[in-house]
Order: structure tokens, then sequence, then C-alpha cells
């Protein structure tokens, strides 16, 4: 998925690149791939499904609300924030 | 409406199938080696279904082993020529084979047999020439895949056959996705072995055969009981070798129909693309006799086939990246690497094949939904 984002704490920013290759937690992709594929070992055409998986619902919220608060969404607690505070995910307009 | 168009690798067991196979579970269970009324109804049954298949492929009952996939059959064709004592050393096939084929013969190699891989064109035809100066008298058997699984290329075997007959060479064909797609004559085909498989045809998965022409001599990968006239050994799987026999019939009897009416669908395809605009390549030969009904292999420029793909799924449409058996690596098919498509498509790929069951109105609105999609992704 080509779509820029850019992942900020605060002003700082954290990642700046393809909303596919931010930096998922590898425990989240375990787990979303056991959900999906009931694969607790998974390889890397399964991973990148879950985050495709995970990117597709980014883009979604962010469709919605750019840039997106990730405090306020408890369910996106797939992305490593680098345990940083007030996180936000801004997709970047082409 | 969800739309499947992944037919190349697999499809759905046929209601007529399902409803022949299923005295074979409860209530026709005898084992067909065994001496008493349950077991002997089993064994004509075995019979009556392999001199029917026979007749409808022009060959002997003799020669056909029932096996558990296609894989297996290729596996058995090459490992038991491999087996057999033959001096023979050398083993020719193709860069665009189906990885039963390739990961067998990369195998072999490891015990020592010297492989050789054939190039192809763009379009997946192999080069008949450098098949002429390869093959030698130290040349144990040609292997090279019938109808390709990925693009849809149906080699022209008449020539190939001529050449491996000329050199005392074995012809081993996988026609895995070519039965009840194309015409098969096994007497007239000048292949020593060949490889089907039920699940590309409406029977169950997990039942294959494998054509021997009478007086090769393989060497059995299992022993036990000798079954299949000594050659496979394990008891028969009854209800599935019932499932093949039906399908087989079924499939053939409506395969005229069923060819023009896929490649009209192809077609329609390809002139929806094109009147929206979309930069696409089509993989392999053009529509027609050269390649099996219903197969697109599609690749569009600057697209992630995989990003394709799942928002295909998500609009219900199911079609597959390159080959379905690719999918422990994200490098781009070696199908497509081998016919050289072009670095800004080779990663836009997907391939869409129809089937028996897809109607014209489903096709439509999978390629209005593919259309809309790429619009997305572009």
């Amino acid at each position: 998925m080509k779509q820029i984002v850019l992942l900020k704490a605060g002003e700082k920013t954290l990642y700046e690149g393809r909303i596919s290759d931010l930096p998922y937690l590898q425990e989240a992709i375990v787990q979303k791939s056991i959900e999906l594929f009931g694969d607790d070992n998974p390889c890397i055409i399964h991973q990148s499904y879950v985050i495709k998986e995970f990117s597709d619902q980014l883009l979604t919220l962010l469709n919605k609300e750019n840039p997106l608060h990730l405090s306020q969404h408890e369910n996106i607690n797939f992305i490593d924030t680098f345990e940083e505070k007030d996180i936000t995910l801004e997709l970047k307009k082409s | 409406m969800k739309i499947y168009l992944d037919n190349a690798a697999t499809t759905q067991v046929a209601p007529e199938v399902l409803e022949a196979m299923k005295p074979y579970f409860q209530d026709e269970y005898g084992n067909p080696s065994s001496l008493h009324d349950k077991g002997i109804k089993m064994r004509k049954l075995i019979n009556e279904i392999k001199k029917d298949i026979a007749s409808m492929l022009s060959c002997k009952p003799g020669e056909l082993v029932f096996t558990s996939c296609g894989t297996e059959a290729t596996n058995f064709a090459l490992k038991g020529l491999a087996f057999s004592g033959s001096a023979k050393a050398e083993i020719i096939t193709s860069k665009i084979e189906h990885h039963a084929t390739l990961h067998t013969t990369s195998f072999l190699e490891k015990l020592g047999y010297t492989v050789h891989y054939l190039d192809v064109d763009e379009e997946g035809f192999i080069d008949i020439n450098q098949l002429k100066s390869l093959i030698s008298d130290d040349t144990l058997v040609v292997s090279l895949i019938l109808a390709n699984n990925e693009i849809g290329t149906i080699q022209k075997i008449e020539e190939i056959a001529k050449i491996c007959k000329e050199a005392s060479v074995y012809l081993h064909l996988d026609a895995v996705q070519a039965l009840t797609h194309m015409s098969i004559d096994l007497s007239s085909l000048g292949a020593d072995l060949v490889s089907f498989s039920g699940h590309k045809f409406h029977a169950p998965k997990g039942i294959g055969l494998l054509y021997v022409k009478e007086g090769t001599h393989l060497e059995n990968l299992f022993h036990g009981g000798k079954q299949e006239y000594g050659k496979r050994s394990g008891t028969e799987n009854v209800p599935y070798i019932v499932g093949f026999h039906k399908a087989l019939k079924l499939g053939l009897s409506k395969m005229d129909a069923y060819r023009q009416r896929l490649n009209e669908y192809a077609s329609l395809v390809l002139q929806m693309l094109d009147q929206a605009n979309i930069d696409y390549i089509l993989n392999g030969p053009s529509l027609g006799q050269n390649r099996l009904p219903g197969n697109l292999n599609i690749s569009f420029s600057n697209i992630d086939g995989s990003d394709l793909l799942f928002y295909l799924n998500k609009e219900g449409v199911y079609v597959s990246t390159g080959s379905a058996c690719d999918s422990t690596s994200t490098i781009p098919s070696h199908v497509l690497r081998a016919i050289s498509v072009p670095e800004q498509y080779i990663h836009g790929s997907i391939r869409i094949s129809i089937g028996t069951y897809n109607t014209k109105e489903e096709v439509i609105e999978a390629t209005k939904r593919l259309i809309n999609v790429l619009k997305q992704l572009y």
C-alpha cells in the first residue's frame, strides 16, 4: 500500500513513509495471524496479509479523521509508538 | 454477491459428483482387496471405472494408476523413473513448471542428476531448438507442463513428442490443468507418463491419476499390498475414484461448449478493461486454442498484485496472484520471470480463472469491481 503517512509524537516525527511499512508490533501481527489464519508462526505472506489488514483499518479511519489521534482509538494498539505520548498518525495528501 | 474466479487453484465438487460418491462412504465401504461380496463389488467397480476412463482417454486400463493428487502423480513419474536403475543421468524440464515438478527435479539434482531447464518465449512456449540441442543418449526424461497453471500456455506437444521418440527419451506431461479443459487423446499424444488431478475439474481434492504407458518401467514409491497392478500400494480410495470418474465424464461431455463460453467470458473481461482505459498486459498466449479457456493472467503497471488481491477479496472477488502455490514467498512468480514480464508490470499480476459455474453476469460484475479497485489504487 503506497499511501504515505506521518507518525508523530507531538511535533516529533517517529516515522514517515508508506503505511504498509509503519512500525507494526510483531506480537500484534502474530495475534492477528492467529485470529485470521490460526497461524501462530506466520510466514511472510501471512504477515504481509495481516499488515494489509492493519493498513486498511488505519486508512478507513484516516479518511474520516486526519490526523488520527491514537489515544482516542483504543483498538489501534498494533503500532509501535516507542513509548512516546500524544501520538498522531497523519495521511499525507498526494 | 461473492464471485469465485480462482478455478485454476481448485474447483467446487460438482453436485452430481457428490451424489455419485455418497454411497461409497457408508453403504458400499468394502475394501476392494477383500474376497467377500462387499469387497468384490468394489473391485469390480474400480475395474469398470478404469475401463471407462481408459476408453475416454484412449489408453489401456492397466496404464492408469490412481494417486492421492497430481503432485504425487508427478513425483511418482519422475522419481519412479529416476529410481528404476537406468544409467541415464540427465533430465530436461522447463523454467515454467509447477513446483510439483521443479521441487522434484531439484531433489533429484541433489541425488546427482543433471537437470536442464528450458527457456520459454514471451508466451511461455518452450525453445524447441534448445530441447533438440540438449537431448542426448544420457537424457532419461523430458518433463513438461502441458497447460501452464499460471499463464495458460498449451505447449505444442506433437513436435516435442517426436523429438523425444527419436531420441528414445521418456516424455512426462503435467496435465493437471488440462483434463476436461482441452482434448486429450493418450493414444496420439506421444507421452509416456501423464499426471492428472481431480480437483481441477470438479472432483474432490485428494485424488489424482498417473498414466503410465505400457512398457514404461517405474520403481514403486509406495510398497505394501500391491494395489494398482502392483504400482502403487495402499487401499484404493473408492469414493474419490468414483468422484474422479463422474467428474471426468461430466467435464468431457460439456467440454466444447465450456471452452467456447469461457473464451467468450475471458474476451469480455479484456474488452471491459480496454473500454476503461486500464493499462495492462495479458501474460501468455492470446485467447484461443493455445491457451487454457478462462485463464487470464493480467499484469497492471505500477500496482502491487497482493494489494489488488486484498481489495478484490474485500469486494468479494476471489482470484490469485501468480501461482497459488507461490504463497510462501513474495518474489514474483518464476513463470512471469521466465516469460520476461516487464519490471513495471511484474509485481502487479493477478490470475483470473473462470470456471464451469461462473455466469456472464458474474464475470461482468467482477470486472466492474476490478476496475473500481484499480482506479482506487492508482
